[in-house]
């Protein structure tokens, strides 16, 4: 029930971002409610220190709470390991869940939505919050159980890896999902096959140049006058 | 982008260094410049825990950086050197030169800092440490690669202003 | 009426969701422009649309204290020109892409707006001491974001759809336009390919093998 509660909290815990504390104060706020549902009394100068400068991962942020509870409980200074998790969890959070699960989340729903929109936002929504939920619910009680050693964890289930591993996956499956869309989406002949190849081929070569907006405007601009051109 | 990248970052290993410099670059070697973590096997544990696969991390204390630093030079592959402070960053002066890129991340803010930009807060005297390694070579705040960067010119007005 | 009260609430959950609560990715383009679809009855076109900001999305990773593109604005506004049946071709296609692009700009720009907004409420918070109240801090940062997405997103549609009209008149139209976006689509690909992490020639081996999968199967 108090991991519960604490996901619940933990979905706010960025809504006070700001560049003078980051989520300092959504740490604040999550850490003086899982105290006094703990029964820890946290001594006040020590708590109004919670409230300066913090940041890490929003889907990993239970980790730290936890852990930073149970330094606190055993007397020992949290404070160190709190600043080195923020850190590490920020690198670990953001090439697993944004880097990663996103794409990994999008070419299944973007595969299954070709047949049915419906199911395929269902597909992206259940996909990406499996992980986000089971993380931000087994964090806070794992933080507890593990205190400082807390990364052990993340050893054991090779979380570092989990982001090529899963971007691997998605680049499989993104050849599926362009194979098909191509398929039902444009009438296939050898001309629009080597014009899908073109924009594919313009687009990989762009990356390595170009931000995507820019690169899309260039495309728009020169299929347009193409296009024109073309009489189409 | 200069082989060799100092990186001033309060927070180390974090987000925006994994995924925006070390992927972009395609850094296969980091190096953490701290006295702090240095001697911490917990900490140093933690922060190699945070690197993707084929990366490889070495943590250092600043004396020993600057003991082996020629050995750096000699290294053609990226390395990105993360600094815990400005402070550290101007201990390893002598060791700044052309060609090494010196860029300012993130130092978070602090009580009676000056807010040079929205992620880079120093006091008095990190900002005389900046327009020193500012004499030698060109400092940036530069959060992200595909970023533009802003390079540090005018501090030596502020200071004169007495800020 | 319905429907504009449901669009103006999605609008403003749209904000909190990706940038001060929940973070459900019930604000990801994707996720938007099928919602936007279903109310408005279009749902396979605005799919289609939703599938572009999603890519560009994608690749635009929010790390640290970086504001990324806001892409979901593009989903909302885009799949809001697609439902109101404005595109007939493909250079309305083009048109409205583009200005809904240049529009995400200062759409992105308002999100700092929020963060100062907040920056302020926490100094003035400060000067509290002890009574400093971080329940109510989220509580208006949730707030402010809310009516950042209702405001912001809104105003910026109306505008992006008066300036389409206007120029969408000495353009011609009446083509499919389908087979574009999915070039367009294929195109950016690209872009995420590239930006999709691993050995490059493991990569690129595996992307063929979906390929042919996905040409041989479905």
């Amino acid at each position: 029930m108090k991991s519960l509660i604490t996901l619940f909290k933990s979905l706010f815990y960025h809504a006070g971002l700001n560049h003078e504390n980051m989520q300092g104060t959504g740490f604040f706020y999550l850490l003086k409610d899982a105290a006094k549902r703990n029964g820890v009394e946290i001594d006040s100068a020590v708590l109004e220190n919670q409230r300066k400068y913090f940041h890490t991962h929003p889907f990993l942020v239970n980790f730290i709470l936890g852990m930073w509870l149970t330094e606190y409980k055993n007397g020992s200074d949290p404070e160190t390991f709190k600043k080195a998790y923020s850190s590490a969890f920020g690198a670990l959070g953001d090439s697993f869940f944004w880097h990663s699960l996103r794409p990994f989340s999008f070419v299944f729903a973007a595969i299954t939505g070709t047949v049915d929109p419906f199911l395929g936002i269902m597909i992206y929504l259940l996909t990406f919050n499996l992980f986000h939920f089971t993380f931000l619910f087994t964090g806070y009680s794992l933080g507890m159980e593990l205190g400082r050693d807390v990364i052990v964890w993340f050893n054991r289930i090779g979380f570092n890896k989990w982001p090529e591993h899963f971007d691997l996956v998605s680049v499989f499956f993104l050849g599926v999902f362009l194979a098909y869309i191509f398929k039902t989406g444009a009438e296939i002949s050898v001309d629009v096959f080597f014009i899908a190849a073109g924009y594919l081929a313009m687009g990989l070569i762009m990356a390595k140049k170009l931000d995507i907006t820019l690169g899309l405007m260039i495309n728009l601009i020169l299929s347009g006058i193409i296009f024109f051109q073309l009489g189409v | 982008m200069k082989k060799i990248i100092f990186r001033v970052d309060d927070r180390l290993i974090h987000g925006q260094v994994i995924e925006g410099w070390v992927k972009y670059y395609k850094i296969h070697r980091i190096m953490v410049v701290s006295d702090r973590i240095a001697g911490d096997s917990l900490q140093r544990m933690i922060f190699q825990s945070a690197l993707p696969s084929g990366c490889t991390l070495e943590i250092m204390s600043v004396d020993q950086f600057i003991a082996g630093f020629s050995r750096l030079k000699k290294v053609k592959d990226y390395t990105l050197v993360l600094m815990e402070s400005v402070e550290d960053l101007a201990r390893c002066m002598n060791l700044i030169d052309s060609d090494i890129y010196v860029n300012i991340g993130c130092v978070a803010c602090r009580e009676h800092k000056v807010e040079v930009s929205n992620t880079v807060f120093l006091d008095l005297n990190e900002i005389e440490q900046v327009c020193s390694i500012r004499d030698m070579v060109e400092v940036y705040i530069h959060k992200v690669p595909w970023e533009p960067s802003v390079e540090i010119r005018n501090f030596s007005k502020l200071l004169k202003g007495g800020l | 009426m319905t429907q504009l009260i449901l669009l103006l609430a999605f609008s403003g959950i749209i904000t909190v969701d990706r940038a001060a609560g929940f973070n459900t990715m019930i604000s990801r383009p994707l996720v938007v422009s099928v919602i936007i679809g279903m109310i408005f009855g279009s749902v396979e076109l605005c799919f289609l649309g939703g599938l572009i900001f999603e890519i560009i999305g994608l690749v635009d990773v929010p790390v640290g204290t970086r504001i990324a593109r806001d892409d979901s604005f593009g989903a909302y506004a885009f799949s809001l020109v697609l439902s109101y049946h404005a595109v007939t071709g493909m250079s309305n296609f083009i048109l409205a892409l583009m200005l809904v692009i240049i529009f995400t700009y200062p759409v992105t720009m308002s999100v700092h707006i929020c963060r100062k907004i907040n920056k302020r409420l926490y100094l003035r918070e400060l000067t509290k001491g002890d009574r400093f109240n971080a329940a109510k801090l989220v509580k208006l940062g949730l707030l402010f974001h809310f009516g950042q997405g209702l405001v912001v997103y809104n105003l910026a549609f109306v505008i992006i759809y008066t300036l389409y009209q206007w120029f969408a008149a000495y353009l011609p139209g009446n083509d499919n336009f389908i087979p574009y976006m999915v070039f367009t689509i294929i195109f950016l690909s690209g872009f995420l390919l590239r930006f999709l992490s691993g050995n490059s020639y493991v990569k690129y081996l595996l992307f063929l093998g979906g390929v042919l999968v996905g040409w041989a199967v479905l």
